[in-house]
């Protein structure tokens, strides 16, 4: 898919952050873009690469840092996603000029947490979702709508009504083949699939 | 996350076909705006009617869902399925 309808998204992989990585990767599908992650990408190369060129291959970013800290106690916070966010400001300031029209979006769980530990990214558009993905759709859609002046985009309260529905199919259509526990393990590249053929039909 | 893909072109038709309903008379219950909860008829992008708890959205569900054996389908907050409830006789 063409660099104007690839979505970088950086976000955590991890259980707890699962259930908005699906709300989100929805989303974007269901307003027509790509979402694009390091995890659905071959383990063959080195990661750091391949993240490279996925920077470079997006229009658009979407950074989360709510688990640059520590979840629980005795735990380290995680540099990944600090690391790559970095990369692609740095994309945007020094690149080419396709670069330059990236746009990226910080997301974090609690308003103004990333002023204690990443205070130089103030001037970034930064959104906090509270861990809840029917907020988290809410603020990128509308990010999405401040970049897109001249369409009228789905409201927020659609997508989130269409996931619902979505997750329900999905686990209907499923469930005579694989256990629950199957359906909600599955590789995230399945769940893009899974959205990618849902949502064609449903738009239609 | 496990490794193991489980995506077929026929389950992907499957899923996809799913996003049609023909009266599946199934009723979604959830969140809605703010602490509100909606009621949302399959295939619809609206809600039926919003409801400050979850309760009454739940128990109008029923009701509407009963007329006509249906199925209520109660979300969580996170979208997952909570509970499914057959209202067939």
């Amino acid at each position: 898919m063409a660099f104007e309808q690839n979505v970088f998204i950086n976000c955590p992989f991890d259980k707890d952050f699962k259930p908005l990585l699906k709300a989100l990767i929805f989303e974007l599908i269901y307003l027509g873009f790509s979402p694009k992650l390091s995890q659905t990408l071959s383990s063959s190369s080195i990661r750091v690469n391949q993240i490279k060129s996925l920077i470079k291959n997006c229009k658009y970013s979407i950074h989360d840092l709510s688990r640059s800290k520590a979840m629980k106690k005795g735990e380290l916070p995680r540099f990944n996603m600090p690391y790559e966010l970095g990369l692609d400001i740095g994309a945007l300031e020094y690149g080419s000029r396709k670069l330059k029209t990236k746009r990226i979006l910080i997301l974090e769980t609690n308003k103004y947490h990333y002023q204690k530990v990443i205070s130089d990214i103030a001037g970034q558009d930064i959104e906090n979702h509270n861990d809840d993905p029917k907020t988290l759709i809410t603020k990128v859609r509308n990010w999405f709508s401040a970049n897109f002046t001249e369409e009228t985009i789905a409201g927020p309260s659609e997508i989130w009504i269409a996931y619902n529905q979505f997750i329900d199919d999905l686990n209907s259509s499923l469930s005579l083949t694989y256990a629950e526990d199957e359906i909600q393990e599955m590789p995230i590249g399945d769940f893009i699939k899974f959205s990618t053929d849902w949502v064609s039909q449903f738009i239609e | 996350m496990s490794k193991k893909s489980i995506y077929t072109k026929k389950l992907g038709s499957r899923v996809a076909t799913s996003a049609r309903p023909v009266k599946s008379g199934k009723y979604h219950v959830i969140t809605g705006e703010g602490e509100n909860w909606s009621v949302v008829a399959d295939g619809s992008t609206r809600a039926t009617k919003v409801f400050p708890t979850r309760i009454s959205a739940i128990e109008f569900a029923k009701k509407t869902a009963d007329r006509i054996e249906g199925e209520v389908i109660i979300h969580k907050k996170t979208g997952e399925i909570e509970e499914r409830v057959s209202l067939v006789k």
